[in-house]
């Protein structure tokens, strides 16, 4: 019988096998008191195939001149940036960000203020 | 970007041409003047942190709260927001249908309040379900002893913004992170709240979940706190000292939360979730005794009530972590998920013990506390030491 909860984890190696004699329901009391208890933890999470999906395409592969590439690496020195992917798409965030924070909740105005406000706290 | 709790962002501050009209109606309507909490409250009602809240709760709502941890619609909340008046004062001039005036204990004009209901309020139950005690040791129950026993609910028009003395070019309203997060293109972002200065082990958990999103928002909590908290300014400058110098500045904000502290525990981690998303926030990090006062709720509490909603109801994603220390064997912080030693290996110096150190000018190992960080406490401990035997002169 499947746990209706989806699998449950008892540890990283081993999930919990349920009796095939045990109504859904009672398992499911059972399960939610040893969760309460912490003796079990809760569901794993399964990506289902469009999650999967998501996820291979969550990132993409840039190609960008080797020479641009070292210039990046030398630039980023001590800056903080763990490498220069993390730069780069730093960089690309920024620019993007900025054509696209024309926010329908603001005016004009209040799109300056706010600006103004997160470049004094440093973070435009 | 995550949708506000209940799928749009609050705004209850009027526009100028209203602004107007009400700042010259305040005078001829009865007035009531708010404490800190029900004032940090308002503030976050009107600009859209406590979404999908246009005011304070009506019986149905407060009810529905209290024994269901829902609105009356049934989305999750957890923390009643209610103004509370004293039969014997004023009370009875509040009369359903009414607007009333509300103003600070400055005497500033701050918003109007369309009374839609005056009911009274069920302080014990209210304090067995929202703080699980009614023991006047808790500050919860504390401050219910001290407000007045009838509740005014209805929809607020916020004329002024709260004016705080302090911090406010860190103050950012839900829509201001929510720029932000839109213009540096952070996707995933987990909020991190406290009310304590940051030692070494808030800052692994912080790391631990920064590895696995795009952004952290250290979002301390700067409304009301006990008065034997470490001051805000204190705690902020911890903050600041720990950021510079610790963190990566391309994935880190720093902004201050208004919030006035209820020490509900579990509840209270929920509600702090619910608000971090109307920020924009997609994760929350929920610690060990979150919120948490004395020994009125388990360590792990605050863990186990998010699974009495559903996922997809909340919304954002909880975060949890364990205990975490400086392990001698391991030669790194880690949890008690992840550590196998036992706790003579682990470098762990209580609060009080930590205070001491501090008020004695001695900084606590480097595996405890950022230098940095000790740097801040000591000055502020000494000099409070020093103002106190001013005093007792």
């Amino acid at each position: 019988m499947e746990c209706p909860l989806g699998p449950i984890r008892v540890s990283s190696e081993c999930h919990l096998s349920v009796p095939s004699n045990i109504e859904a329901q009672v398992f499911v009391e059972i399960y939610r008191s040893l969760l309460r208890r912490r003796l079990i933890g809760p569901p794993l999470d399964q990506p289902n195939s469009f999650q999967k999906d998501a996820m291979k395409e969550s990132k993409v592969t840039v190609k960008i001149p080797r020479p641009l590439y070292r210039k990046i690496q030398v630039l980023i020195g001590d800056s903080g940036f763990n490498s220069a992917t993390d730069f780069i798409v730093f960089v690309l965030r920024d620019l993007v960000g900025r054509t696209e924070t024309s926010d329908g909740d603001f005016s004009s105005e209040e799109i300056k203020e706010v600006k103004k406000k997160l470049k004094n706290l440093g973070y435009l | 970007m995550i949708s506000p709790h209940g799928g749009r962002l609050v705004n209850r501050v009027v526009d100028e041409k209203e602004r107007e009209r009400l700042t010259a109606l305040a005078p001829s309507l009865p007035k009531l003047t708010l404490n800190a909490r029900e004032v940090s409250d308002l503030d976050m009602i009107a600009c859209g942190a406590m979404s999908p809240l246009s005011g304070f709760m009506g019986s149905e709502d407060y009810k529905s709260v209290v024994d269901l941890k829902r609105l009356a619609k049934g989305l999750p909340w957890t923390i009643p927001v209610v103004l509370a008046t004293k039969i014997g004062t004023s009370h009875e001039i509040y009369l359903p249908g009414q607007d009333i005036a509300l103003y600070d204990t400055d005497d500033n004009f701050l918003a109007i309040l369309h009374l839609e209901e005056k009911f009274k309020a069920d302080k014990d139950n209210e304090a067995a379900h929202v703080l699980r005690t009614n023991d006047d040791v808790h500050p919860g129950v504390q401050y219910l002893k001290s407000i007045g026993d009838h509740y005014l609910g209805g929809e607020v028009s916020v004329v002024n913004r709260v004016k705080f003395g302090k911090f406010n070019n860190y103050r950012l309203d839900p829509k201001e992170t929510r720029f932000l997060f839109k213009h540096k293109g952070w996707e995933k972002i987990t909020a991190f709240q406290t009310r304590n200065p940051i030692h070494r082990a808030h800052e692994y958990i912080q790391k631990c979940a920064l590895e696995t999103v795009d952004a952290l928002l250290l979002h301390p909590l700067m409304g009301e706190t006990k008065s034997d908290d470490i001051p805000a300014d204190v705690r902020l400058e911890c903050y600041e000292s720990i950021l510079e110098n610790y963190f990566p500045s391309t994935r880190t904000a720093l902004s201050v939360f208004p919030a006035a502290m209820r020490y509900a525990g579990p509840r209270e981690a929920v509600f702090h979730a619910i608000l971090r998303k109307n920020y924009g926030c997609t994760h929350f990090i929920v610690g060990r005794d979150h919120a948490g006062f004395g020994k009125y709720y388990g360590t792990y509490d605050a863990h186990y009530i998010f699974n009495e909603f559903d996922r997809e109801e909340i919304d954002i994603t909880p975060m949890f972590f364990d205990h975490a220390f400086f392990c001698k064997k391991c030669g790194n912080m880690a949890s008690s998920k992840t550590c196998s030693h036992t706790s003579d290996d682990h470098i762990f110096i209580s609060g009080t013990k930590a205070r001491e150190m501090f008020a004695a000018g001695d900084v606590p190992p480097a595996e405890f506390t950022r230098p940095e960080v000790a740097e801040v406490l000591i000055k502020h401990y000494t000099s409070q030491n020093t103002a106190e035997k001013a005093a007792a002169k």
